[in-house]
């Protein structure tokens, strides 16, 4: 999935997922917001109805008690403070009826509760009457009897009957409220796991998709530098995709551009052969004319100062001029050999097959006896495990690089030469064997390290011949065989080479570009005409 | 027994390595006639009295000397053309080219010529070839003692 959404859409999913989270939050915020905010105005609204409820019996009672007062004592103030009360009960019923609407379910408890007001005022109303109508006794057994005092219980009943009923309903109210908000609080917090959870698996399958198809293609760079074949290409539609697809193409074209280079060199090194052979052959043949005058001239008549210039023209002059022709075409030779070993090396097909490497660096080690008995040097051969490759190939490889030890000893001090692999136990474990071979003789200085491997550069002039394309050939085959090669040297100590190869067939064969890069470096080879490369 | 003496038939474009094998070859002693020839289509016109040589008829008793590089035909297919051929398959072939490439050698040895030699042509060389060819074909070398110091050479086969 990671690898056919563009980068805009990955960037937008991986967007998309807080803020539909933040969305949702605020929604659940407003509405905790809201709720909360009802129930707080309806909490108010409950209270006042009960103050209210409360006021109309506190007016009432006021009213009762004037009116005892006036029943009493007779006097005219009770009477209105009586009054006063019952008008202010009025009004707070009606007040009350304003919180508590008529048509509603509370407005049949208000409609008791007017009901049993009305009829308390009508009695103390009745009260009053009789003591307007100076008719005192009946008012005094009007307020004997427990008339008045029923219907105040009967009013205080209805009172708390809905006083209770709006309790209830407050404390419904308030558990709904507490539910409400206890059901949205484990909402959000598990929308913001789930939310958190959703991110992190798109940011992993991003990353698969992402940083590590990045690291990939960044290895592939690395194995284009090192002449390497390349991993297969990664499938997808995104960028990076897009990406891996033109890294393919590009190094493709590196190759054939190379390869392209190597045909240039060869056919061109192969042509120059031709005049060569005549340059070679026609300085050979002007060296046997000059003689033969030379035999001639001896024996004839010439005047003796004539016959002296003569014989040092045909015995010095000629020579010494043809010497020199003779001494450039035998370099061009050896360059234009070079050239052409170095072009094959990378166009001629491997057989890839089990080599003993034991018995091909002892046959290097044998064929070299001359020079390595001339150095006085010693030579050991390791356990060498097997190696998968081109037998001829490899062999080359060993030969120059023992050759090269034996050629750059130091002349003063004793030569030893190892040559033997590393790890030659563990072959099993990643498949690749790191083969060495050790000298203790001139070394490479630290400049010259970096440029090792490029061609036609010789550090040490005047040590040995050659035309300096040894490493060259080296670090060819050693890429070809999907290897590495690198040297360790302490100059007036020794060099070792180490050379890294597949130990056995690689189970699953990389996409096959073999990348050939030819640097130009230095080197210090002495090129040893490898049985290899006599041909018949 | 008597014996025929062969005639050197080579072919070479190159005026120059021709001049060199030439001298060479007299150089060392050798005392055979060198017929040359500039390609391998006249190579095989010699060879079967055609062409350039129509009417002409072929030698009995040659050697041939084929250069590989040539134009219009090269050694290789000239070698081929020869070995499929009865009339011309006994003829011993000596390769001469300026390429060591392996793959060519091979192909020249499955082909069925005799030796191959690397120009230049060196003098020692080719009388080793010529001897190792006379290991397959009958041919020998003749000492000539003229009395002289240099040493003659006559290649020949026997009747």
């Amino acid at each position: 999935m990671g690898r056919n959404l563009s980068m805009l859409q990955k960037g937008l999913l991986l967007f998309a997922a807080p803020v539909l989270f933040q969305l949702v939050f605020f929604g659940a915020l407003l509405k905790m917001e809201r709720e909360s905010f009802e129930a707080q105005s309806a909490a108010t609204q409950t209270q006042d109805v009960i103050t209210q409820t409360e006021m109309v019996f506190r007016s009432l009672i006021e009213a009762i008690n004037s009116s005892r007062g006036y029943v009493i004592t007779g006097n005219e103030l009770f009477k209105t403070a009586s009054r006063d009360s019952i008008d202010a009960a009025e009004a707070e019923i009606s007040r009350l009826y304003t919180l508590v609407p008529r048509t509603s379910e509370r407005g049949t408890y208000v409609d008791l509760i007017e009901k049993r007001a009305t009829a308390l005022i009508h009695w103390l109303e009745r009260v009053d009457h009789l003591l307007d109508a100076n008719q005192r006794e009946q008012a005094i057994e009007e307020i004997k009897n427990l008339e008045g005092k029923h219907r105040t219980d009967d009013l205080r009943a209805a009172i708390d009957e809905f006083l209770d009923e709006q309790r209830l309903q407050d404390a419904h109210r308030r558990d709904e409220l507490d539910r409400s908000w206890r059901l949205q609080n484990r909402f959000l917090i598990s929308g913001l796991i789930a939310v958190l959870g959703i991110t992190l698996t798109i940011l992993f399958v991003f990353y698969l998709g992402i940083s590590r198809r990045l690291e990939l293609l960044a290895e592939k760079a690395r194995l284009v530098a090192q002449g390497r074949p390349l991993t297969p290409p990664m499938p997808g539609t995104d960028e990076i995709s897009l990406l891996d697809q033109r890294f393919h193409e590009m190094a493709k074209s590196l190759v054939e551009r190379n390869q392209e280079n190597e045909l240039f060199t060869y056919s061109v090194s192969h042509d120059l052969r031709s005049p060569l052979v005549n340059l070679q052959g026609f300085s050979e043949e002007l060296t046997h004319s000059a003689e033969e005058l030379q035999r001639l001239i001896e024996g004839s008549n010439l005047p003796s100062e004539a016959q002296a210039r003569v014989a040092r023209l045909l015995r010095d002059d000629i020579p010494e001029s043809i010497h020199f022709i003779q001494t450039a075409v035998a370099r061009m030779a050896t360059i234009i050999d070079a050239l052409l070993r170095l072009s094959r090396a990378g166009r001629v097909e491997y057989r890839l097959v089990n080599v003993d490497v034991t018995a091909i660096v002892r046959r290097v080690v044998d064929s070299l006896h001359n020079d390595i008995d001339q150095h006085g040097a010693r030579v050991s051969v390791q356990e060498l495990p097997e190696a998968w490759g081109d037998a001829t190939a490899i062999e080359q490889l060993f030969a120059n690089l023992i050759s090269n030890a034996v050629n750059y000893l130091d002349p003063d001090r004793p030569g030893t030469i190892e040559i033997g692999a590393i790890d030659a136990h563990d072959s099993g474990t990643n498949g690749r064997i790191i083969y060495y071979v050790k000298d203790n003789g001139l070394g490479i200085p630290k400049d010259y390290q970096s440029k090792l491997f490029l061609a036609f550069q010789r550090f040490h002039p005047g040590v040995s011949r050659g035309e300096g394309i040894g490493l060259a050939l080296v670090h060819r085959i050693v890429n070809r065989h999907g290897g590495q090669i690198w040297a360790r040297s302490a100059p007036g100590h020794g060099t070792t080479f180490y050379v890294s190869l597949a130990t056995r067939k690689p189970t699953e064969t990389p996409s096959s570009i073999d990348s050939s890069i030819s640097h130009r470096a230095r080197n210090l080879t002495h090129d040893v005409p490898v049985t290899a490369d006599r041909a018949g | 027994m008597t014996f025929q003496s062969l005639l050197i038939v080579l072919a070479e474009d190159d005026d120059g390595h021709a001049t060199l094998i030439q001298r060479n070859l007299k150089r060392s002693g050798i005392l055979n006639t060198i017929h040359r020839v500039h390609d391998g289509q006249e190579a095989l016109d010699l060879l079967h009295g055609e062409g350039k040589y129509q009417g002409q008829s072929p030698p009995t008793r040659c050697l041939l000397l084929l250069d590989i590089n040539m134009p219009r035909l090269n050694g290789i297919e000239v070698l081929r053309r020869l070995k499929a051929d009865s009339r011309t398959d006994s003829i011993p072939v000596i390769m001469i080219t300026t390429t060591d490439s392996p793959r060519e050698v091979e192909t020249c040895y499955r082909l069925g010529c005799g030796v191959y030699i690397t120009k230049p042509v060196e003098p020692s060389l080719f009388t080793e070839a010529v001897q190792r060819l006379g290991l397959f074909l009958q041919i020998i070398t003749l000492p000539h003692d003229k009395g002289g110091s240099s040493k003659q050479l006559e290649i020949v086969q026997p009747d």
